[in-house]
């Protein structure tokens, strides 16, 4: 076999005359102190038992994306990606273009097998039909009267989403959770507005612009407040998007922003009341 | 043949005329012996990368060598990495870690490769078992490179080490230097039961215990069957020298 990456070098000189037994004693030492073999005491002598997640899949596919948070629109992106059967590679090629401008340390391979934990990707064949169970057997070669193992070769593996997976990402509805967002928020009706209109343009808008654009407004002065905590929510809604060095808006966000429209413009018009009050008044 | 039989050829033969057939066969079959401690050396150093993988997937293993551990160590190995996808990398990259650095703290988390650790009470790294490979490694003119940022009683330096003395055998019999061969083969064999045989097992053991993959349950079967064998090697082709002390000894008194 090849392997050139020696970690031992002929550093030293021969005729150096080094005695390896001379530095040690021949009478070994034993060690008085007593021997603490783990925090508890005992030594850790069992085999780990395999760790196996029980619980239903849709159940396992909400804590993933609870834990991975901020990996959601990749995760989501490739249950949507694997509605037919895609290669390893294809899989692959997608999770780097969803994750183009949000770097990960996970790897696509990482991201494909929590989601096949969690049961909402499995392995199929092709066809689409499941990958079969276990590594295929080595092909057994006889070469000059000697049996030797080589590697054979398995099927080629695609990705394909469960029924699970797929009910998930079609529950995903961003816009719902956009217009709850606006209605919770709806204080901040203003500033929404200002952040997904400066997103809407062409080019996008930076931090700093946005910051400039909103940081100073009365109303978020008390509590104090700063862009990044709204477009952290818009984002979490898919309202917007990191992409090209700048906050981008996405379809989601132009229906939002209709609806902040709607929600500025009822908030700029007098309360009935109040219209009832002045009314009154003016009749006086 | 197994290496065992080879070797036993080699030494059947005892004629003048035969000697350099002797040398001949050694030195073949040091160098398979070699190739194997550096396939294992490479396997513990660091994690299986694109090209190894690829060179890995095109290699033959042996199917019967006559030594159990050796043939479920090959056969594990195969098997896995007939079912290598694109993915694998990344797959075995996670169980090196697994296996072989752990999460914990208790010093039982995984299955390090330090001899210090399975031959020190309190499973430290850098105690007197490194400080003794040190000091073989430099009576024989060899040092660790810069890079290597391990200590060197990691098990890929110790494997390493007896194929560097391998190619030196090869060198020693191609030069019919029968008395560096012997003084070679002493060594490695010193090495073996000294260090590498005396708790590479242990070693294997917490492999099988932590990790999942085909490939490293392989490599801890294949390492015990393989030491295994060179137990038996050495015990054979030093078989006579140990009856001729007995001999003289008993001639002596």
């Amino acid at each position: 076999m090849k392997d050139t990456s020696s970690f031992l070098d002929l550093a030293l000189d021969d005729s150096m005359g080094f005695d390896p037994l001379g530095a040690f004693d021949d009478d070994v030492e034993e060690d008085a102190e007593e021997v603490t073999e783990g925090y508890l005491g005992t030594p850790h002598t069992d085999v780990p038992a395999p760790v196996v997640d029980t619980r239903p899949a849709p159940e396992r596919i909400a804590d993933l994306f609870s834990a991975m948070a901020p990996r959601r629109r990749t995760l989501l992106g490739m249950i949507t990606f694997c509605a037919a059967p895609q290669t390893t590679d294809a899989l692959d090629a997608e999770v780097d273009r969803l994750q183009a401008d949000n770097f990960s340390v996970y790897s696509p391979a990482s991201l494909a097998n929590l989601l096949e934990r969690a049961g909402a990707l499995a392995r199929v064949t092709a066809d689409g039909e499941p990958y079969p169970e276990g590594d295929p057997e080595p092909v057994l070669v006889e070469v000059d009267g000697v049996s030797y193992y080589e590697a054979g070769e398995a099927p080629e593996v695609c990705w394909l989403a469960t029924e699970d997976g797929a009910a998930y990402a079609e529950a995903d509805k961003p816009l719902d959770r956009l217009t709850d967002l606006l209605s919770e928020d709806a204080k901040y009706a203003t500033i929404y507005e200002r952040i997904l209109g400066l997103t809407a343009q062409e080019s996008g808008a930076s931090m700093p612009t946005i910051n400039e654009a909103v940081d100073n407004d009365e109303l978020l002065k008390s509590p104090r407040l700063y862009a990044p905590h709204f477009i952290d929510k818009l984002e979490k809604c898919d309202a917007v998007e990191w992409r090209d060095k700048s906050w981008r808006i996405t379809e989601v966000g132009r229906a939002g922003q209709r609806i902040v429209a709607d929600l500025v413009a009822a908030q700029a018009a007098p309360e009935p009341e109040a219209q009832a009050d002045k009314a009154a008044h003016d009749a006086q | 043949m197994t290496e065992t039989d080879t070797i036993a050829t080699a030494a059947a033969a005892t004629p003048a005329a035969e000697e350099a057939t002797d040398l001949a066969a050694l030195a073949e079959l040091t160098a398979q012996r070699s190739a194997v401690y550096r396939l294992l050396a490479r396997l513990y150093r660091v994690e299986v990368d694109e090209e190894f993988l690829t060179e890995l997937k095109a290699m033959r293993f042996p199917a019967a060598t006559g030594n159990t551990a050796v043939d479920a160590g090959y056969r594990a190995i195969a098997t896995y990495l007939s079912g290598a996808d694109a993915h694998t990398i990344t797959d075995l990259a996670v169980d090196y870690v697994r296996a072989f650095i752990g999460h914990g703290v208790d010093a039982y988390s995984a299955a390090y490769p330090f001899e210090s650790v399975h031959t020190s009470p309190k499973r430290l790294m850098m105690q007197e078992a490194r400080d003794e490979v040190l000091a073989v490694y430099r009576s024989e003119g060899l040092d660790k490179l810069p890079s290597w940022k391990e200590s060197e009683d990691h098990i890929a330096l110790e494997l390493e080490f007896m194929a560097v003395l391998g190619d030196r055998i090869v060198a020693a019999a191609e030069a019919s230097d029968e008395a560096e061969v012997e003084r070679l083969l002493s060594t490695q064999r010193n090495f073996l039961e000294d260090h590498l045989a005396s708790w590479a097992p242990l070693m294997t053991a917490d492999l099988r215990r932590f990790a999942q993959c085909g490939l490293y349950q392989g490599l801890a079967s294949l390492t015990d069957g393989f030491l295994q064998v060179e137990e038996e090697f050495f015990d054979e082709i030093f078989e006579g020298e140990g009856d001729d002390s007995a001999d003289e000894a008993a001639e002596g008194e």
